[in-house]
């Protein structure tokens, strides 16, 4: 007989046939060399076996929990529905604790949530004691400044927005009817009714999404829901989850990812699976996620508006007027 | 039985929470074997996670240990080959280098694990990484070869060259780190399909 190769190892692991085994065994008594070939391996998997339980860390164990939307009790009853829309806190959190997309620009750090407390309670002092058209302009200038915003990639928080997003035609879908979006009234437009929202609430949207896209959800995240997440879904099935950021794309910090041309414009690609690229279009920085690159993501991105981050004066007196109406109409 | 309101199949969906209580540590521990570091070994148990949720409402009742290990290694071994692509790009002729991409100079590594956990964990890093996940599905997880193969893919043959090989490296690796515990353990009595 031969020597045994690798069926040492299968000898060692049980997983040879008791005439097999017989026979291997009869060999080992006879070859030296097969011999220490088999002490050697069963001593390597002895040395696995004993490696030390490795136990995960509690956070890691509430984030998974929380990846099935509210609280893990009222989830309890159907685990098999679709997935629940996660709260702002929630969304935030989920962030903020994986350190991921969310971890900076997203949810915003310590600077950004100054400024927007800042800006926020400056609307309510400055609209009580406006003196004039200058103090007007010069504060609107001051709120059409941007906090920059640093996007950074990471596939379990990619993954996980794409988890939750709402894949079903909201007409079809009751999850999304409590919510305040004019669309979600479940009528057949209830997609171009949200649109048109968002259009006139100085979102960047396509005016016409492409043939067979949906808006299947929208819903606020982030520190002080300043981030907009919008679920698309095409005709071909394919989930995509726009996201919108009032903000200036900090390119600096992008400089290592490589650019493409997607649809016509000219995009970040932070990640290829899933699928994630960024841009700016005027004052707002849009980031869209989906599973893979297709043709008809491709085409959706396309069809956003929009240029490049314009920090003149009169851009900023519309931004710093959008803030106003923004603030005033915020839900 | 046909007293019974429900139907035939008695299978219980179980909750979400009861399936991250049941299998979360099983996950982890094995993501922590294959990527070798807490943080990586986080995000892989998450990635895991988001595609059983994505995927549940399309799980049919069969072994759910066996779903998990396939998603993990394979979403693993994705990762690592991805990564293999981008190093050797980047690298170019030293790609051969790719395989000590460990992060076991970092000091916080130390309070990870014991000394003997160190070196086995070290040796595991330094496998290729289908061969890290034979054996680790083998010897840490107790998968039997069929199980392993059907996780992986690969055929029963390739299982067992892949587990006999992982070993003979990690034999190698283990006695160069520490001499004494190796020989050591080779003296010990043969228990014959332990």
């Amino acid at each position: 007989m031969s020597h045994l190769g690798s069926r040492i190892s299968a000898l060692v692991d049980g997983q040879l046939s008791v005439a097999d085994t017989e026979k291997a065994l009869a060999h080992v008594a006879v070859c030296p060399e097969c011999s220490a070939e088999l002490a050697a391996s069963r001593a390597a998997r002895r040395a696995l076996a004993s490696a030390d339980e490795v136990t995960p860390n509690p956070d890691l164990t509430a984030r998974l929990l929380s990846l099935a939307g509210s609280t893990p009790d009222s989830f309890g009853g159907d685990p098999f529905a679709p997935p629940a829309r996660q709260s702002r806190d929630e969304l935030a959190s989920y962030g903020v604790a994986s350190g991921g997309l969310g971890s900076r620009g997203w949810r915003g750090n310590g600077s950004l949530r100054g400024d927007v407390g800042h800006r926020r309670s400056s609307v309510r002092i400055a609209a009580g004691s406006m003196a004039g058209l200058g103090a007007v302009a010069a504060m609107l200038f001051v709120l059409g400044e941007r906090p920059d915003v640093v996007p950074t990639v990471h596939p379990g928080v990619d993954l996980g927005l794409l988890g939750q997003a709402t894949t079903a035609d909201p007409a079809a879908d009751r999850l999304v009817d409590s919510s305040p979006w004019p669309g979600d009234d479940g009528s057949a437009d209830a997609s171009h009714q949200t649109v048109a929202w968002l259009r006139s609430h100085a979102w960047t949207f396509p005016a016409e999404l492409p043939a067979g896209w949906t808006v299947t959800a929208v819903r606020w995240s982030g520190d002080d829901s300043r981030v907009l997440e919008v679920d698309v879904t095409g005709a071909d099935g394919t989930s995509l989850v726009v996201t919108e950021q009032q903000g200036r794309l900090e390119t600096s910090a992008l400089a290592a990812a490589p650019t493409s041309t997607v649809g016509g414009r000219q995009v970040y690609v932070l990640s290829y699976e899933p699928w994630h690229v960024v841009w700016q279009a005027d004052g707002t920085v849009v980031q869209v996620v989906g599973s893979q690159s297709s043709g008809s993501a491709e085409t959706l991105v396309g069809a956003f508006p929009g240029g490049a981050f314009d920090d003149g004066v009169p851009a900023r007196i519309t931004r710093g007027w959008d803030t106003v109406t923004g603030a005033l109409e915020r839900p | 039985m046909a007293s019974q309101p429900t139907q035939p199949a008695a299978w219980q969906a179980p909750s979400w929470e009861e399936i991250v209580r049941d299998h979360s540590a099983r996950v982890y521990r094995l993501a922590y074997r294959l990527t070798g570091n807490k943080h990586d070994a986080e995000d892989l148990t998450q990635e895991t996670f988001v595609r059983v949720f994505r995927s549940l409402h399309s799980y049919t009742p069969g072994t759910f240990e066996g779903w998990l290990h396939r998603i993990t290694t394979n979403l693993f071994l994705d990762q690592a080959r991805r990564r293999q692509r981008i190093r050797m790009d980047a690298m170019g002729e030293d790609a051969e280098r790719y395989a000590s991409g460990d992060q076991l100079g970092a000091p916080e590594r130390a309070f990870e694990h014991g000394n003997l956990d160190l070196d086995i964990q070290r040796a595991l890093d330094q496998l290729p990484p289908e061969y890290r996940a034979a054996v680790v599905l083998c010897d840490i997880e107790g998968l039997s070869y069929e199980e392993i193969a059907v996780t992986l893919g690969i055929k029963l043959g390739t299982v067992r060259s892949r587990i006999h090989r992982a070993r003979a490296r990690l034999r190698v690796s283990l006695e160069h780190r520490a001499p004494t515990a190796a020989s050591d353990s080779d003296v010990s009595p043969l228990t014959v399909l332990g």
